[in-house]
């Protein structure tokens, strides 16, 4: 186990309750600066009541996430974005009725300074702002292979595009911790590949990533360290190499899976 | 705007400002004065609405604010028009704020019943303040509006200046939606959860949207009031903040141009309509069913929607 020692993120010891069921309970793990790190377990495991704690869309009961020393916990969602941290949604939660380019051009704003009275005079600042993020959309949809799809409307894109979208989005905002859930969630093989690859691309362009995945093919080839969740408590933590031979993981996890 | 949006509107307001050069009668002079006031309170409607999302039948409240304090500062206490439109527009502001801030935590029916709530409070004020607001009676003999010494007493006059109110007012809104930053209205009408993964503040963007529409609503009312220089209650009840709502609909909700070209369907079919007497409201009720069956995204959304079908058939 890595030490607190420049660790970007930090989970410890948190609990969250449902109506009486244990959601999650006492969960702690880290993610230093710069790793892959995979988050797996099987259905309801709760992972994603993990990633909604993190980015403040659960209240957690118990424990606290600090994050480049900051505590994320009691903080609302908009900050926790604005703080760096972004995410994708399981199902998908685009603006549908916006073009690719405006949902782009919402998550630029996470750190802009224009104010609406600005926008309303459209002042130079305004202009040149907007110059800068078009160039900046234009990378990052040239990053996902979305140029061609600039104009379309989100709700047409192919279900594989939607969920690159998602990313590029996410990644507009600025972050330097992404949180993908389910990025391959019913994709293609080929399609998983160009998330693979995107992932290790987000990564080399210094964006730490915390990713929900149940494809173990593209879980094992990606991550950097693997924690395995089983009934809302961490069974296992470690290199993929190790969870491979864990027993509880096995037994948990991918003895089910075969 | 890109060159071809200011070419557009540098031509439709001009081709406005001939008309009254063409002989054109001051009743009619009135109602094209009339849309553009409907327009400017639908213009801000249409932000709440049709791009944000969230409902509000209560804006004739805000209208109502706005006729009630210049009417009241200009005839009461001899203020210019101009210290009563910007008093106008603070009152409807702060009261925008009071009324925002609380209720637009509420959503879809709950917000609704809260905006009525609040217009009915504004109406039974109107009704029994009488010593300030002339009670059922209304207000009459409202000065016209002057501006530096001009006084705007034709029908000619009050329509420039209105048209001006109207060109500045959607200036502002257009560029406003045009810029990327008007894309996060759309964005928390879409998906609240991913705006607000996204670092937008879900709720100051509901209460921006909220205040500049009852802004624009009493910016209107002055206009309102001086236009007709009388005001009564009965002017601003709930059936008005319904056809505020009606005329963004059958616009097009969440288009741009959706309040101009509502405003100017439901203003001219409620006049021209008025000669049917008792059969008017039957006939201008049958006239919307209609509208909405065969254009239910309003006349510019559906407008686009053949648009862009004809455009991607030749492609």
């Amino acid at each position: 186990m890595a030490t607190a020692q420049g660790m970007m993120l930090e989970v410890s010891a948190l609990a969250k309750n449902f109506a009486g069921v244990a959601a999650v309970s006492d969960v702690s793990f880290g993610v230093s600066e710069g790793e892959i790190v995979s988050l797996i377990g099987p259905n309801g495991a709760g992972k994603t009541s993990v990633f909604n704690m993190i980015t403040g869309f659960y209240s957690p009961d118990t424990g606290s996430i600090q994050y480049a020393g900051c505590e994320l916990r009691g903080l609302e969602p908009f900050r926790i974005a604005r703080l760096g941290v972004a995410r994708t949604f399981q199902n998908l939660e685009l603006f549908r009725d916006m073009t690719v380019e405006g949902n782009m051009q919402v998550a630029c704003q996470c750190h802009s300074p224009i104010s609406l009275g600005a926008a309303m005079f459209r002042s130079a600042a305004v202009r040149r702002r907007e110059t800068e993020d078009a160039e900046r959309i234009a990378r990052l949809v040239d990053a996902v292979g979305l140029r061609q799809q600039l104009g379309s409307m989100a709700s047409q894109l192919s279900y594989g595009a939607q969920r690159r979208l998602e990313i590029a989005r996410a990644m507009a905002t600025g972050a330097r911790l992404l949180l993908l859930d389910e990025p391959t969630a019913g994709m293609s093989p080929a399609e998983v590949d160009e998330i693979l690859d995107l992932a290790k691309k987000v990564r080399d362009s210094g964006v730490t990533i915390l990713l929900i995945e149940h494809n173990m093919n593209l879980v094992m080839r990606v991550s950097d360290r693997i924690i395995v969740m089983d009934h809302g408590m961490k069974i296992a933590d470690g290199e993929p190499a190790q969870i491979r031979r864990d027993a509880r993981v096995r037994q948990a996890y991918l003895g089910t899976a075969g | 705007m890109t060159a071809r949006h200011k070419g557009w509107f540098i031509f439709v307001v001009l081709a406005l400002a001939v008309v009254p050069k063409l002989g054109t009668n001051p009743y009619a002079l009135h109602v094209l004065s009339l849309v553009g006031i409907y327009a400017i309170v639908t213009m801000g409607l249409n932000l709440v609405f049709g791009y944000t999302g969230q409902i509000s039948l209560g804006h004739a409240a805000y209208f109502a604010v706005g006729a009630y304090t210049s009417g009241i500062l200009t005839l009461q206490l001899g203020a210019p028009f101009a210290v009563g439109m910007i008093a106008a527009v603070a009152l409807a502001v702060v009261l925008g704020l009071l009324v925002g801030i609380p209720s637009l935590k509420l959503e879809g029916s709950y917000l609704a019943m809260a905006t009525i709530g609040f217009g009915e409070i504004v109406k039974m004020l109107l009704v029994n303040w009488e010593h300030v607001t002339g009670g059922p009676a209304g207000i009459s003999r409202i000065p016209h509006p002057g501006i530096l010494g001009f006084t705007f007493n034709t029908a000619d006059a009050k329509f420039y200046l209105i048209l001006t109110f109207s060109a500045v007012a959607w200036l502002l809104y257009a560029n406003l939606l045009m810029s990327h930053y008007g894309t996060r209205f759309i964005a928390v009408r879409d998906s609240a959860k991913a705006a607000a993964g996204m670092g937008i503040d879900v709720r100051r963007t509901k209460i921006q949207a909220f205040v500049f529409s009852t802004a624009y609503a009493g910016m209107a009312g002055a206009l309102y009031a001086h236009l007709n220089r009388y005001i009564a209650p009965d002017a601003f009840h709930l059936g008005e903040s319904i056809n505020f709502l009606l005329i963004v609909v059958v616009g097009g909700m969440g288009t741009l141009l959706g309040p101009l070209m509502g405003s100017a369907i439901i203003v001219y079919l409620r006049e021209s309509l008025l000669v049917l007497k008792d059969y008017n409201m039957l006939i201008f009720g049958l006239i919307l069913m209609v509208l909405m069956v065969f254009m239910p995204r309003g006349l510019v959304g559906s407008a686009q929607l053949l648009v862009s079908k004809w455009r991607r058939r030749r492609a």
